[in-house]
């Protein structure tokens, strides 16, 4: 057995006999583990639906100066016009109606959309089928991540809003606004909102550019096209129309990450206070050991590796802890109708489960050399 | 040449800017296979001494050889090797490491060895059948008595078959008769194995038990007398 094995075994041992402490220091770095993964996690979904990236190619337009889909009222015959313009390769009208306009953490996004541009859109259906859907007046397809969060299969029911459908598909989809919404028939929803017979209108258009590069312009085409229309638009790359409407989510979410880095920083502190205590508390052992004949080096191992471990073992526990959580409670922040959702990358676990061994072998790094380098005398004249 | 040689061994404390001579340019043998008793009034450095034969302390000035070695020319890691093979060490407060087993206490200078596991469990399960305790190995420490701790400290001095066994009062916190058993297993020892043994005590009973009685008053050698 080589020596360093010997004294990560004496490690082991020592961290098993005593249970209480482990326990604690294991507790205290999985829940702070797993807080800064699901804080990263979570930031990182705002940024993945906030962030203009290169190679964007949808917009959103909505009603000038309106911020809620209750406001944002559009004539749907827009949708032919908007398809002439230079640089549009398609366009869908969409209703919205959502059960809460607030920022929430379980709102019901309806959204209304023509039979024939959703099946030109191909969707992935993670159960179900488009057919059932489409022959279907009352059908929705349900987005994977709302699905979960409500428990909703093919042939259940869903009522949210003053309105009921049932589910014909669960949705996949790598737009979180799709994966937190219900898919109904445009004409349906149109039906179901209206109020005082306002059929053919729509909250938005979702409009697809054949060029990235041409994003900005096909934007302000578009507005332009409209500015003197009874109803006039605004209109944004997708991630900017997010952006725009989570603002609240987005400035909660940095407040959020100032809170982990302090929660992170101070569990961190707290760990190495403890692992310092722990160290003086055992100097006598250490004294012992050192009359037995272990050397500075073997005295520092024992003490890193009692760090490394409860590291080691935090960590990885928290970052299970986190994406169990996060991935069960299929968690969406929604506003104004639209949703970010955290993304559980692998790598932020990796990242969370180094960055607490590191800690723990940081925390104990003073302690180890203090151990290491203290007298042997005076500690076996404080000793007895 | 003897086991251990002292010529002129100096030990010197700094106390307030004003150097206390702890030990006073001592000389003295120590044979192999031999039994001393160090003995002297509270303060004449005798756990000095036995710190110093040890390699836990270095002398300010003078020589020390155990064994041939000259102690001050090894470094901090070479001592500790060095300690790991030659000194059994055996306090008078035990010191057993409390989160481990007495098997465990009992192993651990043996880990520092390489050894097969094999080899090692043979040689704990030996040490503590030498003194007795072959039915306690998994007790923790608290819980057991203070004699039998004694026992599993001197079963983990013991283990690695050390050229010399230091013992600091022994027997100073023990009652009667764990102090007399304590006594017959450094006997048996020293008789059948030729252990060689330098133990401190304060108890003139205890220290007829060994070969012979060095005393020290104030660092200095006072008398060295034969037991009878
Ligand atoms: N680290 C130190 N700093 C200063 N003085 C010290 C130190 N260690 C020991 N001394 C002094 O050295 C002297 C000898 O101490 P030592 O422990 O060797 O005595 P002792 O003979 O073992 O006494 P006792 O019988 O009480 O155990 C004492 O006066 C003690 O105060
Ligand atoms: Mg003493």
């Amino acid at each position: 057995m080589s020596a360093l094995m010997t004294r990560i075994r004496y490690a082991l041992r020592s961290a098993r006999r005593q249970r209480l402490r482990t326990v604690a220091l294991v507790g205290g770095v999985a829940l702070t583990t797993a807080l800064a993964a699901a804080i990263a996690c979570i930031d990182l979904g705002v940024r993945d639906a906030t962030t203009t990236r290169a190679g964007e190619t949808r917009l959103i337009v909505y009603r000038e100066n309106r911020f809620c889909p209750f406001a944002s009222a559009l004539p749907q015959r827009y949708d032919r016009q908007i398809a002439e313009l230079p640089g549009v390769a398609a366009v869908v009208p969409v209703k919205i109606v959502v059960s809460n306009c607030r920022a929430s953490l379980d709102v019901v996004t309806f959204r209304g959309v023509p039979v024939e541009d959703l099946r030109a859109m191909a969707p992935r259906l993670a159960a179900g089928s488009l057919d059932a859907w489409a022959g279907h007046g009352n059908g929705a397809l349900v987005g994977r991540e709302l699905a979960a969060r409500r428990g909703l299969r093919v042939g259940s029911s869903l009522t949210a809003a003053g309105i009921d459908v049932v589910v014909d598909g669960i949705l996949e989809s790598d737009d979180p606004q799709w994966r937190n919404s219900a898919l109904t028939h445009l004409a349906f929803l149109q039906e179901r909102a209206a109020r005082g017979g306002t059929g053919g209108i729509v909250t938005q258009f979702d409009v697809t550019v054949s060029d990235p590069a041409r994003l900005e312009e096909v934007a302000r085409a578009i507005d332009e096209r409209f500015k003197a229309d009874e109803a006039p638009t605004a209109t944004r790359p997708q991630t900017a129309f997010v952006a725009r409407a989570a603002r609240d989510v987005v400035a909660l979410a940095g407040f959020s990450s100032l809170i982990g880095i302090g929660a992170v920083l101070a569990a961190f502190g707290l760990l190495a206070t403890t692992m310092v205590n722990v160290t003086r508390h055992r100097s006598r052992e250490f004294a012992v050991l050192r009359t037995l004949g272990f050397t500075d080096g073997g005295i520092s191992a024992i003490v890193l590796a009692e760090g490394a471990l409860v590291g080691a073992f935090g960590g990885l526990l928290g970052a299970g802890l986190a994406w169990l959580g996060l991935s069960r409670a299929g968690l969406a922040f929604t506003m104004e109708g639209v949703s970010i959702t955290p993304r559980l990358d692998p790598s932020i676990f990796i990242l969370a489960s180094a960055c607490a061994l590191v800690a723990g072998l940081l925390a104990t790094a003073i302690p180890a050399w203090t151990a290491s380098r203290a007298r042997l005398v005076d500690l076996l004249r404080g000793a007895s | 040449m003897s086991l251990i040689e002292c010529r002129s061994l100096c030990k010197d404390y700094r106390r307030g800017g004003e150097a206390v001579h702890v030990l006073d340019h001592l000389d003295l043998s120590i044979e192999r296979g031999s039994y001393t008793a160090l003995m002297g009034p509270s303060g004449s450095g005798k756990t000095t001494l036995l710190n110093l034969l040890a390699g836990i302390d270095r002398a300010t000035s003078g020589e020390l050889l155990v064994d041939g070695t000259d102690l001050a020319r090894l470094d901090r890691n070479q001592l500790a090797l060095w300690r790991s093979r030659h000194v059994g060490y055996v306090f008078q407060l035990y010191n057993l490491v409390p989160v481990l087993s007495a098997y465990e206490n009992v192993e651990l200078p043996l880990l520092l060895h390489d050894l097969s596991a094999a080899e090692r469990h043979r040689r704990v399960v030996e040490a503590l059948e030498s003194v007795d305790l072959a039915s306690r190995h998994g007790h923790l420490p608290r819980q057991l008595s203070g004699g039998q701790e004694q026992r599993v400290a001197i079963a983990r001095a013991l283990v690695t078959q050390p050229t010399l066994l230091l013992a600091d009062e022994p027997t100073g916190d023990l009652d009667r008769a764990n102090a007399d058993a304590v006594m017959d297993l450094f006997g048996r020892l020293h008789r059948e194995r030729g252990q060689t043994i330098v133990m401190v005590t304060h108890d003139e009973a205890i220290a007829r038990r060994a070969e012979r009685t060095v005393r020290l008053e104030k660092g200095r050698l006072a008398s060295v007398e034969a037991a009878r």
